[in-house]
């Protein structure tokens, strides 16, 4: 939308082609009509769909309805809570709340306003990476309420575009902190159909949204060229040490359906939380086989000794699993192999235990 | 050991033996409360309150929860975590709504997640050398850990043989030079016999002095080929453990061993000895498996300068399948012309003597006699 000086359009209105002229609050505004451009995301597509849909929904409401709306947008007005000051009408509002929400996977419309407003904060972290091989924010502290992070990027822009904050898109609507992590390598390789290039600069805006009513903290921005190592240290900020389902290779050894295991300080703490389908398996395990990518994270064999159970439909049986990792000729194996309880094929393994030398 | 400070499922004050750091957190007890109340029934998760926990959160860990049955305790695994430095949470199990008496075991290592430019260091996990005064199965699979807090116990039991009512059933460690004797807690053991209901029977058997008393193992239900029993638990050290003595002036000779052979051993897990006017009192706690040499000598050279050479006599407990015996062990302390030895003597003509001496004597100074 371009606003010009109404000296050269006052009086204009109407539309021609893809051109619209209006007049209001003294000036002329040439609309010219919007095409989806760029790069379409999932919750975009999303968005778009359900636009249409919520602006028709707003008539539909009862008097009573549309009234809370109107009562909201007075408050809101004027308040920040979209990050900027803003006027709104009720119709606005509804619209604005319930597409923020149709971006994080709400499909039921709110048709009456949220009845309070909700301060949400400003997402915080203490270090970022933005490399070839990792955009990592680092130290986010979990919202006290159940807010979701929305992350926006854009494409790599030349090292001298000091403003690139409008060429970003939605990579990730709904992230929550990792233990501190906000992770945004794989949503951006989705989205972008690429990882980031060294020497290009990337424009990252990220904010809170509360699922529940739409509302949407204030953005905080940063742009980085990408380049190995932390913005604040230089130093690599390596990814963690774990193994999770993209480790998992899909051929006939497959009997672990969801890994993940992660490694910790404290004479090496592992913990686990893994289910299996060893129904077709002859051998009481679970069993899958890793990348030589994934077997290389921990520089050597290990064992731990972990819980587990047996399924509902197998009667909740309690199993201990020894759980390692070993190379067996080109194939290398992450295996839970059951010693106690007794074996349902079907299951979850779980808990912490220390890190030992391999034995089998 | 701390306490809770409330629940929200109904159960009374609960109790923790612990051990926290920066990094993990051991914790061990058990509760019991009824699944009517109403705190329970409106609870998604169980959470219990304590005082100001070392770790902020934890990953997923493991514990035990079970239900009464008519003739045992019928439970399974559950996952448990530390939501905040104030709540430790269970996995709420509603599994056996026909019965009310739960019961919940935690003997359970807590750690973290989300650490970058982690460098994997690997302890040794270690075979204990288990003996059963009553033969309950072949055990297998046998592990265990220690360091100077916490250690890991889990083995597991095949072939079992529950063809009679067993009352106890004493499972000891009797050749492991660094296994813990200053553990003690009442813990769970995995029976496998199933009724009709989710789960298997858990047994509690009491842990100390480095044996696992099981009692009570129910004869009334079903049990198969593949069942499997088996012990896991992560269990908190008193600090008996380590070369620090207890008593100020006391002297501690830890973890000598010495190997006849491949087979044949014998351990000094720790001796202390107080020296007062001359005299000596000397508590040992030793393991030995001694075939054909009644005699095992050790170097020790951290015995402390001015020790007297001296003597004394310890009696020996032999457990082993059903038989239970008694031995007479010589200690002798030598350090005349700058020796540093202990020899021991097994006055047990058993062919296969293999058996735990933890006893405290006077010694006899030989200097002064």
């Amino acid at each position: 939308m371009i606003a010009l000086p109404s000296i050269a359009f006052g009086g204009f209105s109407g539309s021609a082609k893809g051109v619209t002229a209006r007049f209001q609050d003294g000036r002329s505004i040439l609309s010219l009509k919007a095409y989806p451009t760029g790069y379409a995301t999932a919750s975009q597509l999303v968005r778009r769909s359900a636009l249409s849909k919520i602006s028709k929904a707003y008539k539909n409401l009862t008097a009573e309805e549309q009234k809370t709306w109107e009562n909201l947008a007075e408050t809101v007005s004027g308040k920040s809570v979209f990050g900027q000051k803003a006027k709104l009408s009720g119709s606005n509002l509804f619209v604005k709340l319930n597409s923020n929400r149709a971006y994080v996977g709400e499909a039921q419309l709110l048709s009456s306003a949220p009845a309070n407003l909700v301060a949400i904060p400003t997402v915080e972290f203490t270090d970022y990476c933005i490399s070839e091989n990792i955009i990592l924010f680092t130290g986010v502290p979990d919202p006290e309420a159940e807010l979701l992070l929305v992350a926006k990027m854009s494409n790599g822009q030349s090292r001298g575009v000091s403003n690139g904050w409008d060429k970003t898109v939605i990579i990730s609507p709904d992230k929550v902190p990792d233990w501190g992590d906000i992770d945004l390598t794989e949503a951006f390789q989705n989205v972008m159909g690429t990882s980031p290039v060294n020497g290009q600069k990337y424009f990252v805006e990220m904010y809170w949204i509360d699922p529940a009513t739409g509302f949407t903290g204030v953005p905080v921005k940063v742009s980085r060229v990408c380049q190995d190592g932390s913005a604040h240290t230089g130093r690599a900020l390596a990814k963690r040490t774990t193994f999770n389902n993209s480790d998992i290779v899909d051929d006939e050894n497959k009997f672990i359906t969801d890994l993940d295991v992660e490694f910790a300080p404290g004479s090496t703490i592992v913990t686990a939380d893994i289910k299996f389908d060893a129904t077709k398996h002859d051998v009481q395990e679970a069993l899958c086989n890793i990348t030589k990518e994934a077997f290389d994270r921990t520089g050597k064999n290990f064992t731990s000794v972990m819980l587990g159970r047996s399924n509902a439909n197998k009667g909740y049986m309690p199993h201990f699993f020894t759980m390692y990792t070993y190379a067996w000729g080109r194939e290398y194996q992450f295996k839970c192999a059951k010693r106690g309880g007794m074996w349902g094929k079907i299951g979850e393994v779980f808990g912490t235990s220390l890190t030992f030398e391999f034995i089998n | 050991m701390i306490q809770s400070t409330g629940n929200n499922f109904g159960a009374g004050i609960i109790q923790f033996k612990d051990y926290q750091s920066e990094h993990e957190i051991v914790l061990n007890g058990s509760f019991e409360y009824d699944d009517t109340n109403e705190a329970y029934q409106n609870a998604k998760v169980l959470e219990i309150y304590l005082p100001n926990l070392s770790l902020s959160r934890s990953a997923i860990a493991g514990c035990f929860s079970a239900a009464m049955g008519p003739y045992a305790w019928m439970g399974t695994t559950a996952k448990c975590w530390i939501k905040n430095r104030n709540t430790l949470c269970i996995e709420k199990l509603d599994i056996w709504n026909d019965r009310h008496q739960r019961k919940i075991w935690i003997f359970t290592l807590f750690g973290l997640r989300g650490f970058h430019d982690l460098q994997v260091t690997l302890e040794k996990l270690k075979s204990p050398q288990l003996a059963q005064s009553e033969r309950l199965g072949y055990i297998q699979s046998k592990y265990y850990y220690a360091n100077e807090h916490f250690m890991l116990l889990a083995f597991a039991l095949s072939e079992l043989t529950f063809n009679k009512p067993y009352e106890k059933i004493d499972l000891v460690t009797n050749a492991d030079e660094d296994f813990p004797d200053d553990v003690e807690a009442v813990v769970p053991f995995v029976t496998c016999q199933c009724d009709s209901k989710p789960g298997c029977a858990i047994i509690e058997g009491r842990f100390k002095d480095s044996a696992l008393l099981l009692s009570g193992v129910p004869n009334a239900m079903s049990y198969g080929t593949g069942y499997v029993p088996f012990f896991h638990a992560w269990l908190v050290r008193d600090g008996g453990g380590g070369v620090a003595p207890d008593v100020d002036g006391r002297i501690r000779i830890v973890l000598a061993s010495q190997t006849q052979g491949s087979v044949r051993y014998t351990y000094i897990y720790s001796m202390d000895m107080d020296m007062v006017d001359g005299r000596v009192l000397l508590n040992g706690r030793m393991a030995f498996s001694l075939s054909s040499n009644p005699e095992s000598t050790f170097s020790i050279p951290s015995i402390p300068d001015g020790t007297p050479t001296c003597e004394a006599f310890l009696l020996a407990k032999h457990s082993f399948e059903g038989t239970l015996s008694f031995g007479l062990l010589e200690l002798s302390v030598n350090t005349d012309l700058g020796a540093k030895t202990v020899k021991l003597t097994n006055y047990n003509n058993e062919p296969y003597f293999n058996a735990t001496a933890k006893d405290t004597a006077v010694c006899a100074n030989l200097e002064s006699e």
